[in-house]
């Protein structure tokens, strides 16, 4: 599903963020992906979602070249994945159903299955009741879970995490992860960029390992 | 695996919506983009009017000067097709002489139309008009010449004049006098005075195209983090740009119809003193507006500016976005 071949990127600072990255993840794949911050974990999932392109090497995603995707080709390339950020990205001037039906409407969904969808999507991460709040109004653990429904709202084939658990307890952080193993067990390929290694270690899961911009280990 | 790949084919499905729900999403969009444009606008009301005051103004100065322009050189057009020449015959020549010398130019095929004015008829004129009758009395002898009116066939500046010389060269003819000259000098500042206007007008559209892409860019930024957001989960740059091109066309078309009603206004106030002034110049010269086509033309123009700002300025922020 997601396949990077001898892939680097370089800025023109001169500064490497990944060298010479190779692995192949197949669909329906768990997989982590850790090292210290700066190790290049961002710069993994920014080429996958094509938010930058490699210097060198190949990086390929659902069996097309991303180096052949013209600027027109990124929509639909993005409309296949679902992104969990960091510091959840949701937007303060909606409601929380709206935030959630974003993609949707980009997808292009009629509104009444939107709202449908919108709804499952709350109800797996067990906020249904939170529907017309404005995201300020909910705690730290809540917006990321909302960042997550609005991830897995439009069914995507690739789910990306960057750092879900960053600013999360261990228990909620348990949670987050409990959830994207839901999602992988309905055949999701889900990739998790995450530092927090006690965490990693008990989920079990393969693990990409990151150093400096080199993989160093894969298990 | 197997069961990867169902579930995998169960998941590429439900992924996308169909060919028929897009569609019928793409009309619903722009009705919903359209309505949150307005409501956008209008939940900053003071500073959305007064950036369509700022366009309406730009957009009525060059449209109040092209008809002033236009007012003016339909003035002049009835001069333009004016080919009269005028005759004044020798003073001492008697009205016999006069006849005769009419019944030649009769019978030239190159004029059209001929009219005397005797010399009695011609004093008769100047005392009622000059208001010099008793000064005129006075005098013994009638001072004034007969005068022909004659109208030429042949319009063009050179058949005039070619005309006028020739006529000029009988003997019964004291002077013959074609006007062609001011008028000339008119029309040439007239040209001169539109040529101004017609760059006046590119810039104040630049003015325009400016003004509205400013706004829009504000705009824009304001709305940060929905764009980077929405361009992550695979928004178009046509998704995107919507609601901009939408509120740079309503600026374009709200400031341009607001300009048509500053310009009504305009020549409604300067309405009465044209007449005035044409009434004592004995004329039935009347102002006229921009007109229907005028008026469509002008909203079409704020149109087009503001479609063309508000994409320029969008197209500038999403091109940062694109990988490198």
């Amino acid at each position: 599903m997601i396949n990077f071949d001898a892939v680097s990127k370089g800025y023109s600072s001169g500064f490497e963020a990944i060298q010479n990255v190779s692995f192949s993840i197949a669909p329906g794949e768990l997989v982590f992906l850790t090292g210290h911050s700066g190790a290049g974990k961002s710069t993994v999932l920014k080429l996958i979602m094509l938010m930058e392109r490699a210097t060198s090497g190949d990086v390929q995603v659902a069996g097309r070249s991303l180096s052949q995707m013209g600027v027109k080709d990124i929509p639909l390339h993005r409309q296949q994945m679902g992104v969990v950020f960091q510091n959840h990205q949701l937007l303060f001037d909606r409601s929380v159903f709206d935030n959630i039906a974003l993609p949707l409407r980009i997808c292009g969904y009629d509104a009444t299955d939107a709202a449908r969808r919108v709804r499952a999507a709350l109800d797996k991460v067990g906020l249904l009741n939170r529907e017309k709040f404005n995201p300020k109004m909910l705690s730290t653990g809540e917006q990321q879970r909302i960042g997550i429904a609005r991830a897995i709202v439009h069914k995507p084939k690739i789910l990306l995490a960057d750092e879900p658990t960053g600013n999360l307890d261990p228990q909620l952080s348990a949670e987050v992860m409990t959830l994207f193993k839901q999602f992988n067990q309905v055949g999701t390929t889900v990739l998790v960029a995450s530092h927090d290694l006690s965490l990693i270690r008990r989920m079990n899961c393969r693990t990409l390992t990151l150093n400096k911009g080199s993989l160093v280990d894969d298990v | 695996m197997s069961d990867i790949n169902k579930a995998q084919v169960r998941g590429a499905a439900q992924h996308q919506p169909n060919a028929r729900d897009k569609r019928k999403h793409w009309r619903d969009h722009h009705a919903q983009v359209s309505k949150d444009c307005l409501r956008q606008l209008l939940s900053s009301p003071i500073s959305t009017f007064m950036t369509i005051l700022v366009l309406a103004v730009a957009l009525a100065l060059p449209s109040f000067l092209f008809s002033t322009l236009a007012n003016v050189s339909r003035l002049s057009d009835g001069w333009d097709t004016e080919n009269k020449i005028s005759l004044y015959l020798q003073a001492n020549m008697s009205d016999r002489q006069v006849d005769s010398f009419v019944q030649t130019l009769l019978l030239r095929p190159d004029l059209i139309a001929i009219d005397l004015v005797d010399a009695s008829q011609g004093l008769l004129e100047f005392k009622q008009h000059s208001g010099l009758s008793e000064v005129l009395d006075a005098l013994e002898q009638n001072p004034l010449p007969a005068v022909v009116y004659v109208l030429a066939k042949d319009s063009s500046e050179q058949g005039l004049t070619t005309l006028r010389d020739e006529l000029k060269a009988f003997a019964q003819v004291e002077q013959a006098v074609l006007d062609l000259n001011w008028i000339k000098r008119f029309n040439g500042i007239l040209l001169v005075i539109e040529r101004a206007v017609i760059a006046l007008s590119v810039l104040l559209a630049f003015a325009v195209l400016l003004i509205i892409g400013n706004t829009i860019r504000q705009s824009v930024e304001s709305r940060n983090d929905e764009i980077l957001v929405s361009k992550l989960m695979g928004a178009t740059n046509a998704w995107v740009r919507r609601p901009f091109l939408y509120s740079g066309v309503f600026y374009g078309v709200v400031g341009a119809s607001m300009a048509l009603v500053i310009l009504e206004v305009s020549m409604l106030v300067i309405k009465n003193p044209v007449l005035q002034l044409s009434q004592l110049y004995q004329s039935d010269f009347q102002l006229t507006g921009l007109g229907v086509l005028g008026s469509v033309v002008v909203v079409l123009v704020g149109l087009i500016l503001g479609l063309l700002g508000a994409l320029i300025s969008v197209n500038k922020f999403l091109a940062k976005l694109e990988p490198k």
